[in-house]
Order: C-alpha cells, then sequence, then structure tokens
C-alpha cells in the first residue's frame, strides 16, 4: 500500500557544500558497496613482525555468544580464569573487536548475523573455531537448521576441540593463536578477501533470505 | 514508583483487531533492535522494540538464533543415544534435561531407579539450581552496570561447576544421569570439598545482599518496575520463581513430589511486590535454600547401594508403546518432558516445556511495553531465560 | 530507601584485603580424576567389535584397518577411528567396550588450524596422554549391555544317571531371547556373546508377542543412524 511520505522523508535533491546536488532518499540503507581487499603487510619485515606482535598482545574479543560454547567465556571474563592477563578482552561491537569466537553450532539464522559481525570488524581480524560442532558439526551433525563445517563459511584461523572446552583449553587456544599472528600466519583476512566468491556462494547457499549487501562495512 | 511518563496522548491507538496502530513513516516512532548481538541481552536472542522516545511501545522477541532441532533429532535416536544430547537443550542448567528424559523413559518401560541414585539426583538437580541461580544473578546485576556481582557470581559458580567435574566428569554438560540411575557415586572427600564450597557460597551471597539488594541504585531501578499481575499466571502459563514472586507457591518440588522431596524439609520460597527486585530477592533466597537442601541431601543420602537398576541391553531396547508428562522444577520454572513411544527403539516424539519458552515469548512481549529503553535488559534478565531452551 | 542502601554497596571495598581467586597457572591445570577428556585405547585388548562405533549417536566413530593388525579369529583386524568433529564426549563408547580397552585419559587441550587433523586412532596415532593414567574408565560393576548370562538348566545327576535324555534342556524362547539380547551382535565369536543367537532371534516379533519389547536388532550392522523405516519398527509390521 502507497502511503504519502512525510516531506522529511520522501526522496529529494540535496545541493551538497561543494555545489554538487544529489539525490537523497532518506529510507533506503547506505553502504558502502567496495568489496574486501587484502591487505600487504609492511615493507619491512621487521616492521610487520612489530606489527604482528602488538596484534598478538592485544585480542579483543567479540562478546557475541553465537552457541553452547559461550557460557566458558564467562568464567575466561571473571577472576577466576583472569583471560585479561593474557591481552584478552571482550568488546560489545564488532568495530573494537579483531577476534570472533565461534563459539559451538551455528543455526543458519546466526550465520548470518555472524557473517554480518565479520565482516564489520576491521582488519587484522581472526576467527577462532570453538568446539566440535565448528569442525565436523559436531552434536547436531544431522540437524535440519545448523552449519555443518564452519570453514566453508568463513576463514578459521584455529580450532579448539571440546564439547565445550574448558577455559583452560581456551587460554591454551588463544595462546596459540597468539603465535600464529606472531609468525604472520594467522590471515584469515586476506583469505576471505581472495577467496571471497567461493565464500560468498557457500553463505547464499544455507542462508535463503538473503537480504543484506553482499559486504557489510 | 513508575519510572515513565504517564502521559500516553502520543501513543500508538489501537486498531480494530486489537493491534497497535504504529506508522512508522510518520517519524514519532522508531524501530530498535536489541540482540542477537547485544550486551543487555540474555544470550543469543532478539528483541525488535518500537520505541517512541526513550519508551517502548511494542517489543517482539526474535528467537530462532540457537534452534537446533532436538525434538526431531531425538526421533531418529534410539533411547540411550537420546540421553547425551538431551542435555545440550539448556545449556546454563542440563541436569533437568537429563533427569526428565530420564525419568520418562523409566516411566513408560517401568524401570526404577534405584534408592541412592535417586538421592543422587536430587543432589546434582540441587547443584545445578544454584549453578542456574548464581549465574542469573550476576546477570541482573550486570543489567543494571553492577558489574562487580557477576565477577563474585561467577567465581562461586565456577567452584560448584569443579564440583561437577570431579562427581560427574565435565563442568558444562554432565551426562550424567542415566535412564535407569546415575553412572557414578560420590568421590571420596566430596562432602568436604562441597561444605567448603557451600560456605564459600553463602559468604558470596552475604556480600551480594549487601552490595546488589541494599544498593539504592538497584533499587531504584528495580522496586516497582517490571510487575507481572497474579491474574496472568494462568493466562500466560509463568510458573517458578516468577510466579512465586507474585505470591503463588507454585513449586513443583511441592507440588508433586519427585524423587526424594518428599524427605526433605522445606518451604516454598514466597515474595508478593512480583517486581523486579522481588523475583531476584526470591531467586536469592532460593538459592540459599538449595545450599540447605544439599546440606540435607548429603546428610540423609545412603552411601552404598546400587546407582543403575537392572536394565535390558540398551543397544536394542525397545520401550512398549505409551506415553508420559514428567515435570520437574527448575530454576526458572515447571520443567517437563511429554514422551511418546510406538514399541519401537526409538522414541516417537518428545515435546520439552522449557519454561523459558513462555516466558520469554508471550510474557515478555506484554511486559516490555511502557517501560524505558535502558529498562529492557534488566526486565529481561529478571524473567530468567535461557535462549537455548525457548527454541531448542 | 535508607542510608544503609547508599552505604552497604561500599563494603566490596573489603575485597581489596582478600587474597586474588586466580588460578596462577592455568594452562597446565590437570582435570578432575574422572573428567572425561581425550580417549585412549589398548589396542591389544580391542578386538574390533564395532560396538561403540553402533553406540555413537554421533556418528563419530568409524571403524578402519590398522597396519599390523591382522584380521584374524575373534579379531576384526579393525580399530576405532574417532573424529573429534563429531564427538561429543559422552563416554556411551566407553561404557558400552566389550573388551574394556577404550578409556579415556583427562587431557582436554587440543588445539589446531586444520579441521581435518581432528580424527584420529587412538592407540595407534600416538598422543600425548595415551599414558595418562587418570580419567573416565568403565565402572566394573556396570555395562549399559546385558551382563547377567541366563542360565541353563539340566537334569539332576540323579535323573540323568540311568536314562539317555538329553542332559542340557536349553533355553525356552523368553530365556533365549533374553540370553540373545546381551549379543552386542558384532559378528566375532567372542566370549561376552553368542553370535548365532543374535541372527535367530531375527524371528519376526510377531511370534514372540509377549517378548517384543526384548527381540534383538534385525540386522548385525544395520547402522544406528539414521534409521530406516525398516529398522525403525521392526514390530510395527
Amino acid at each position: 500500500m502507497e502511503q504519502e511520505l512525510k516531506p522529511e522523508l520522501q526522496i529529494r535533491k540535496v545541493k551538497g557544500p561543494d555545489g554538487v546536488e544529489f539525490e537523497v532518499e532518506p529510507l533506503r540503507d547506505y553502504y558502502c558497496e567496495a568489496l574486501p581487499t587484502v591487505q600487504h603487510g609492511a615493507y619491512i619485515q621487521i616492521v610487520e613482525d612489530f606489527f604482528n606482535w602488538a596484534r598478538s598482545h592485544s585480542l579483543w574479543i567479540l562478546g557475541f555468544g553465537t552457541g553452547c560454547g559461550a557460557i566458558e567465556m564467562r568464567p575466561l571474563m571473571t577472576p577466576r580464569f583472569d583471560a585479561y592477563r593474557y591481552g584478552i578482552q571482550w568488546r560489545p561491537t564488532p568495530r573494537q573487536a579483531n577476534l570472533l569466537v565461534i563459539s559451538g553450532y551455528l543455526s543458519v539464522k546466526t550465520l548470518k548475523r555472524a557473517i554480518r559481525a565479520y565482516e564489520q570488524m576491521q582488519s587484522p581480524k581472526y576467527v577462532v573455531g570453538l568446539g566440535s560442532c565448528t569442525i565436523n558439526g559436531g552434536m547436531y551433525w544431522d540437524s535440519y537448521n545448523t552449519i555443518k563445517r564452519l570453514d566453508d563459511y568463513m576463514p578459521v584461523d584455529l580450532y579448539i576441540v571440546g564439547c565445550m572446552p574448558r577455559p583452560e583449553a581456551l587460554l591454551a587456544g588463544f595462546e596459540d593463536l597468539k603465535k600464529l599472528i606472531r609468525a604472520g600466519k594467522a590471515e584469515g583476512a586476506n583469505q576471505y578477501a581472495e577467496k571471497f566468491d567461493w565464500y560468498k556462494s557457500n553463505q547464499k547457499r544455507v542462508i535463503h533470505d538473503w537480504d543484506m549487501p553482499d559486504y557489510s562495512w | 514508583m513508575a519510572l515513565y511518563t504517564p502521559d500516553r496522548s502520543q501513543y500508538p491507538a489501537k486498531k480494530a483487531d486489537g493491534t497497535l496502530d504504529i506508522d512508522l513513516a510518520s517519524g514519532k516512532y522508531l524501530k530498535l533492535w536489541q540482540g542477537p548481538n547485544h550486551p543487555g541481552i540474555t544470550g543469543n536472542m532478539s528483541v525488535e522494540l518500537t520505541v517512541c522516545g526513550d519508551e517502548v511501545v511494542e517489543g517482539k522477541t526474535h528467537v530462532g538464533y540457537l534452534h537446533r532441532g532436538f525434538e526431531k533429532l531425538m526421533e531418529r535416536r534410539s533411547f540411550i543415544q537420546c540421553f547425551p544430547i538431551v542435555c545440550r537443550i539448556c545449556v546454563p542448567e542440563p541436569d533437568f534435561n537429563e533427569y526428565c528424559y530420564a525419568a520418562a523413559v523409566e516411566d513408560l518401560s517401568g524401570i526404577q531407579s534405584p534408592e541412592r541414585a535417586n538421592w543422587m539426583r536430587a543432589l546434582i538437580l540441587e547443584m545445578g539450581r544454584i549453578n542456574s541461580y548464581l549465574m542469573y544473578l550476576g546477570g541482573q546485576a550486570g543489567a543494571l552496570g553492577l558489574g562487580v556481582i557477576g565477577q563474585w557470581t561467577t567465581y562461586a559458580r565456577d567452584l560448584m561447576l569443579d564440583r561437577f567435574e570431579e562427581m560427574t566428569g565435565a563442568r558444562i554438560y554432565h551426562m550424567f544421569i542415566l535412564p535407569g540411575g546415575v553412572r557414578d557415586g560420590l568421590p571420596d572427600g566430596f562432602d568436604q570439598r562441597m561444605e567448603e564450597t557451600l560456605r564459600e557460597i553463602e559468604s558470596t551471597m552475604k556480600d551480594v545482599h549487601d552490595v546488589m539488594f541494599h544498593n539504592a541504585v538497584f533499587k531504584k531501578r528495580t522496586v516497582g518496575q517490571g510487575v507481572i499481575d497474579p491474574a496472568w499466571l494462568d493466562q500466560y502459563g509463568v510458573t517458578g520463581p516468577n510466579a512465586r514472586a507474585a505470591g503463588v507457591a507454585k513449586d513443583v518440588r511441592r507440588d508433586q513430589p519427585y524423587l526424594v522431596y518428599r524427605e526433605l524439609e522445606f518451604e516454598p520460597v514466597i515474595g508478593h511486590d512480583s517486581d523486579i527486585y522481588t523475583r531476584s530477592d526470591v531467586r536469592r533466597r532460593d538459592l540459599l535454600m538449595s545450599v540447605d537442601l544439599i546440606r540435607q541431601i548429603l546428610a540423609k543420602m545412603p552411601r552404598s547401594g546400587p546407582l543403575i537398576a537392572d536394565m535390558p541391553s540398551m543397544l536394542h531396547w525397545k520401550i512398549p508403546r505409551g506415553e508420559t508428562y514428567v515435570r520437574g522444577e527448575c530454576s526458572r520454572g515447571e520443567y517437563g518432558y511429554y514422551l511418546v513411544t510406538d514399541g519401537s527403539g526409538f522414541p516417537r516424539r518428545v515435546n520439552v516445556r522449557g519454561p523459558s519458552y513462555t516466558h520469554a515469548m508471550a510474557l515478555l512481549e506484554r511486559m516490555i511495553v511502557n517501560i524505558n529503553i535502558s529498562d529492557v535488559a534488566a526486565l529481561m534478565v529478571s524473567l530468567h531465560t535461557y535462549p537455548p531452551e525457548i527454541e531448542r | 530507601m535508607s542510608v544503609r542502601d547508599v552505604l552497604s554497596p561500599f563494603t566490596a571495598w573489603k575485597n581489596l584485603f582478600r587474597d586474588p581467586v586466580s588460578i596462577p597457572d592455568p594452562l597446565n591445570r590437570a582435570a578432575a580424576p574422572r573428567y572425561r577428556g581425550f580417549h585412549q585405547n589398548d589396542v591389544e585388548k580391542c578386538i574390533g567389535c564395532g560396538t561403540c562405533e553402533t553406540i555413537c549417536q554421533n556418528g563419530a566413530i568409524d571403524m578402519v584397518p590398522v597396519e599390523g593388525i591382522e584380521t584374524k579369529s575373534g579379531d576384526s583386524g579393525l580399530r576405532p577411528r574417532i573424529d573429534y568433529g563429531r564427538c561429543c564426549w559422552c563416554a556411551l563408547c566407553v561404557d558400552v567396550c566389550m573388551t574394556k580397552s577404550l578409556t579415556m585419559s583427562n587431557a582436554y587441550t587440543w588445539v589446531e588450524n586444520d579441521p581435518d587433523l581432528f580424527c584420529f586412532t587412538p592407540g595407534v596415532d600416538k598422543k600425548h596422554w595415551d599414558n595418562a593414567e587418570l580419567g573416565y574408565h568403565c565402572p566394573t560393576d556396570r555395562r549399559i549391555t546385558g551382563q547377567v548370562r541366563a542360565h541353563m538348566r539340566e537334569l539332576e545327576p540323579e535323573t540323568r544317571i540311568d536314562s539317555f535324555v538329553e542332559i542340557v534342556q536349553g533355553y525356552s524362547v523368553e530365556e533365549a531371547i533374553l540370553e540373545a539380547d546381551r549379543c552386542v551382535a558384532c559378528g566375532l565369536p567372542c566370549a561376552t556373546a553368542i553370535t548365532s543367537a543374535a541372527w535367530n532371534c531375527s524371528t519376526p516379533a510377531t511370534r514372540f508377542p509377549a517378548s517384543a519389547a526384548a527381540s534383538a536388532p534385525t540386522s548385525a550392522r544395520t547402522p544406528a543412524l539414521p534409521a530406516t523405516k525398516a529398522t525403525r519398527s521392526p514390530s510395527a509390521g
């Protein structure tokens, strides 16, 4: 049903400060349509090594509990296991995080949100798959609503096995991730940019109601 | 003490069919998504809020982020194969699933679990209840900015997880209550370590009482807020502490005693004001009651005897045709399993009645209207729902 | 609201004088003695009966041929390979293990960057937890398969001393079904079961309606999951 929009919501022409006129559609979502690109390291190896060292010491995890495994994150955040002393902390928004922990199974509906969250994170970014479910389906290998291999949908740097992994195993995993980052081997974000079409086609194969931009910044 | 303005002049009128007449294009209303990736949400779920100013005029719960199709999965797993999968239905308090499933299977197959196993089961369920409440208290305080409570209660919960680990062999998913009994007895020296843990939890609860319940900010934001009308209880299927805080003593442990609750001394904890503060307080006192129950159980439980009944070979175990409903009082309300068997080796239908579903869907949508955006998180947490259990 | 409500929260400061509760070295913390961690298998004891494969609801266990282990009478020559991308550490495989060769250590840390590396044959692929003492073992007094052997009646010595009647009287139908229920249908002649009993027991349950609930599976090697219509309800037709 077409209804008369209020004047401020109608499509209108606006004159910018530089004198150029352009059309504004207030009800449309604007986003950057550029696709991700491969980020090359610094020209000098020692500088890149320094960057990697710095990156490895500030793993900021997106506080998005996608599945069961999120319950073992709480002991990690709190004094008993205290991950903060290892340079790990949790952030509420993807913009501030550089590590996405997929904590267990991903239902198709969550996969969509996880992809958005991953794409909104700043490069360099890392993904850790936690628990059996991310490796080969785990408990829900014959479920109609979960994905089986996280690898097909986003580049995973590391897997921690367990159902669910204990906080100690998670810490060990994060320590291993730090080693990977320091060695310059955690190149998930670049891999995502290189094989973007492959990842997208896999994602669209399971997410049937794809109503978002191909790459959401 | 209502924090919202009683002026409803700019509020949406109701259409003839009872739905709200919300004209988004008018610019008066705004859609806000709270969740699934949001710190002020109880887990992986989301609420679609329509706000007018900073006040919610409509809220819709969106779930399905954690749906795994348990009830379908169980139809193609044999009875023993269902046992490891049921506990995954509710992550923070998995034991009730194990118990209800085991009890339903025992009911239909005519197996009687041994006396000692029943005491062990009651012990595990009470320990799980404490865990669940500790997690709740941290969340409730955290939703109102009192982060320190969560730090304390998670530590206390972790001590309890250690007891679980040494007893059952796992931290979160214990997979300990087999159909027919339990897996193992208590390890050596368990009682003493349990007593130390209980003391630690009691001292933590004392601190929580001082810092959270006698806190001007917490009181200001919770007293009189988020009231459940006692008349709604039956309409919305409200059970557990949410109902007890409204003054209705609904407690399956007392109304229809299962396991060994007949032999334990306890009174359901009741509150009267039915607001967020009362619900938190009822849960705090219920937690302390569970501590007391654990002491009673450890004092009374038999230390020798069989832990599992004589079972047929579970590899080709068939259960005669029948149907049953088994209920238990979990930390959120009545937990039930409806099991139908058709004489084969697989359940014909398993239906899980989780209290989170009724509380988080219909009740939350009713209660969320007219509250401030910043109170949405506190209200959601106060209903104590676990998203994995809502959608299973 | 009272003065207490304003002052009481400040009691939280007393924790300044408390010892920290953090675990100093969480990376090397041992799990509880009963912890269900990663699998161990005594390949010498294992006979490759495949019961663990049958009971695993996640299809995590495959029986695979192993170099150096011959197929011989009483040993299929196969050993369980476990996919940790499927395993849920429920330990049903340990409970059901006929020879008690499969156990669980209390090791719990395993991190890889390739998801395909999590498939391993315990006991064959060397792992650091192979010799761990602690962990979950099948308790001696309980198994989730039938344990008690049905007693077979014989003639009393007084009667049989001067007659030619068969001394061993055999099982009644109910006893035979109960006895066959113990069978795990591994296909190997082993001490715990008589394979032929299980095969004989695949007669339609309609012949013995009284004990339909206890009848044995129709086929030895029918995978438990996903169930086909035929295996799901043999008694329905």
